[in-house]
């Protein structure tokens, strides 16, 4: 395979099957995919679309019925033993809930993993006071899970996930349970990781916020096949698949209840504005033309509600407008719009003033 | 009451103390391996072995529904090949030993099975052995639980204990049969009674402070 044959390639799923005894149909029905190294790659889809699945093949959780996964060309199905021990040192992972063990403070938590390993005494102690530093946890080695907050046990996870200097760190739902200012101070966290330590991160989720926060590329996953894949911006600038439009739905403003209702579907007088959707996907550098409008229009034009996003430096988002017609047909003023935006809809007509 | 009495009493009480002392430590050296294997082999479990699994459940599940007393007579034979007699302290250890271990392990299975499995998952991507997952997951979770159920244990031993008295083991049981049931002293059958009372007491409160010491989940 070509994408093999890249240098990048970190991660690679080909022909992937993962059939549970008993299931009817399959959690994962042939899914492909290359991870490159470094890389902050997002899954996203509904609940059961086979994303843990998926993911818990990456370190052999779970056994592929068919096909393989490849963690920098070897191949993960076939490992046993030692070289499974060896291989799940090298990706670390988290979890939604934190899964720390709650007879272990702290510091034995993130200590566990070099001490199965046999590293010694010293070692341990320098390497773990080195990862709760990272995380910002010195202060708390000697408390018990149950005496940290859920932001805190899941740096507590981060730690222990990252005490063998893995190559890949893999996340499953790991910031749901938090709380918003929690969650954003963990994907700083992992941000900050994935830049400092070059470490390849590949995580779940089912906020879309957190793969535009801090996902490079994303794939949708829907019944266990992949259903749309690529860089975020492009993914949410112009998604193509139902099912990345319904979980993208959670992330749009929708447009506020005295506009909606005011919305006539056509004009009852004369000088009633035309209302437009002007929809910029941030694709061909590409962003709002205030000015250009302004220039198209004439000065009649009312900014009524909208917003542009940037993710990845790509501004994209909906800009919903009221134009005077001052005469003119609404194709008329369509054309001249056109070229402005990526995708120009019209929504009706308001009055005058609203 | 009698200086004899008072000194059978003495005696009693320290023999009771035998008895349940020896037993116990070797109900939870055995126990405990016991309870491992069952809860490791179910099904998901680490050891994952569903066949051995039922055919060890089955003769845990045989012992433990056979009454002490008769599980004491039928061990008597084996009990004299092991320690040489059927009587006292060491007679009653047998008996009592393999009567506890079965119970044990069943209690101190549940508490390893109520693990939560995300933690053995944790466990294993983080590169831990299925052993490592027994000693550094299992075990330490499972700990008040296992605590807690091995106090339990130990208390229905000290009633069986009195059960064996009564058939020539010693202790306080055989105490409260010679002279509360054969010769109506009621004296020394509130004696024994309160002994007992103050014992298991005394058990069940430090088995509770230890479970609950090593609690770290609240
Ligand atoms: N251990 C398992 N045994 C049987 N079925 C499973 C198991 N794990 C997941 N499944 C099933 O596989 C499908 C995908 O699950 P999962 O990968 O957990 O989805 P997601 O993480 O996207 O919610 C679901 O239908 C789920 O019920
Ligand atoms: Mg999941």
């Amino acid at each position: 395979m070509s994408v093999f044959s890249e240098e990048k390639t970190h991660i690679l799923v080909s022909g992937l099957v993962k059939r549970y005894p008993g299931a009817q149909a399959p959690a994962i029905a042939g899914v492909d995919l290359a991870i490159r190294r470094g890389e902050i790659f997002g899954i996203i889809g509904r609940s059961g679309a086979g994303k843990s699945s998926l993911l818990r093949t990456f370190n052999r959780l779970e056994l592929p019925t068919e096909g393989s996964v490849q963690v920098a060309g070897q191949d993960v199905g076939s490992l046993t033993g030692a070289s499974l021990m060896q291989l799940r040192r090298r990706i670390g992972m988290i979890f939604q809930h934190f899964n720390l063990l709650s007879a272990k403070t702290a510091f034995g938590n993130v200590a566990l993993p070099l001490k199965v390993a046999g590293v010694g005494r010293d070692e341990i102690e320098r390497r773990v006071t080195e990862l709760l530093d990272l995380v910002g946890l010195a202060d708390k080695r000697d408390a018990y899970p149950a005496q940290l907050s859920g932001g805190q046990k899941q740096r507590v996870g981060i730690a222990r996930a990252l005490v063998h200097r893995p190559e890949i760190l893999l996340c499953d739902e790991a910031t749901s349970a938090l709380d918003p200012e929690s969650t954003d101070a963990i994907l700083t966290l992992l941000r900050d990781i994935n830049s400092r330590l070059g470490l390849t991160i590949v995580l779940i989720t089912h906020e879309m916020s957190v793969i535009h926060e801090i996902c490079h590329r994303v794939v949708v996953l829907d019944q266990g096949r992949v259903v749309e894949e690529g860089e975020v911006w492009n993914i949410f600038g112009a998604p193509q698949h139902d099912v990345t439009r319904a979980l993208l739905r959670t992330l749009q403003k929708t447009i506020p209840g005295d506009l909606r209702e005011g919305l006539l579907d056509q004009p009852q007088a004369s000088d009633d504005r035309l209302v437009l959707d002007l929809h910029y996907t941030g694709g061909q550098g590409r962003g709002p033309d205030l000015a250009g409008l302004v220039e198209a229009l004439g000065s009649g034009v009312e900014l009524l509600f909208g917003g542009i996003d940037r993710i990845q430096g790509h501004g994209q988002g909906h800009l919903l407008v009221a134009i005077e017609r001052r005469g003119r047909s609404d194709a008329d003023i369509l054309a001249r719009v056109q070229s402005l935006s990526d995708d120009v809809r019209k929504l009706g007509y308001v009055p005058d003033r609203i | 009451m009698s200086q004899i009495v008072y000194d059978r009493l003495i005696e009693g009480t320290i023999d009771t103390l035998l008895m349940i002392g020896i037993s116990s430590v070797i109900s939870l050296l055995l126990g405990l391996p016991l309870a491992v294997l069952l809860a490791t082999t179910t099904r998901g479990g680490v050891f994952e072995s569903p066949w051995f699994n039922a055919g060890l459940g089955s003769i845990v599940n045989v012992v433990r529904s056979i009454p002490f007393l008769i599980l004491m007579v039928a061990l008597i034979p084996f009990t004299r090949a092991l320690v040489g007699t059927s009587y006292g302290v060491l007679g009653a250890v047998v008996p009592l030993s393999v009567a506890t271990i079965p119970f044990f392990a069943r209690i101190a299975e549940v508490s390893l099975r109520e693990v939560d499995r995300g933690l053995v998952e944790a466990a294993e991507a983080m590169g831990c052995s299925r052993w490592h997952i027994v000693w550094h997951v299992l075990l330490p979770e499972a700990r008040p639980g296992i605590v807690a159920g091995f106090t339990i244990a130990v208390v229905a031993m000290i009633n069986a204990s009195a059960v064996a008295g009564a058939i020539g083991a010693g202790g306080l049981g055989d105490l409260a049969y010679r002279y509360g049931y054969q010769r109506f002293d009621t004296q020394v059958m509130v004696t024994v009674i309160v002994l007992l009372v103050a014992l298991v007491m005394l058990i069940q409160l430090f088995g509770d402070r230890l479970a609950l010491f090593l609690n770290k989940r609240k």
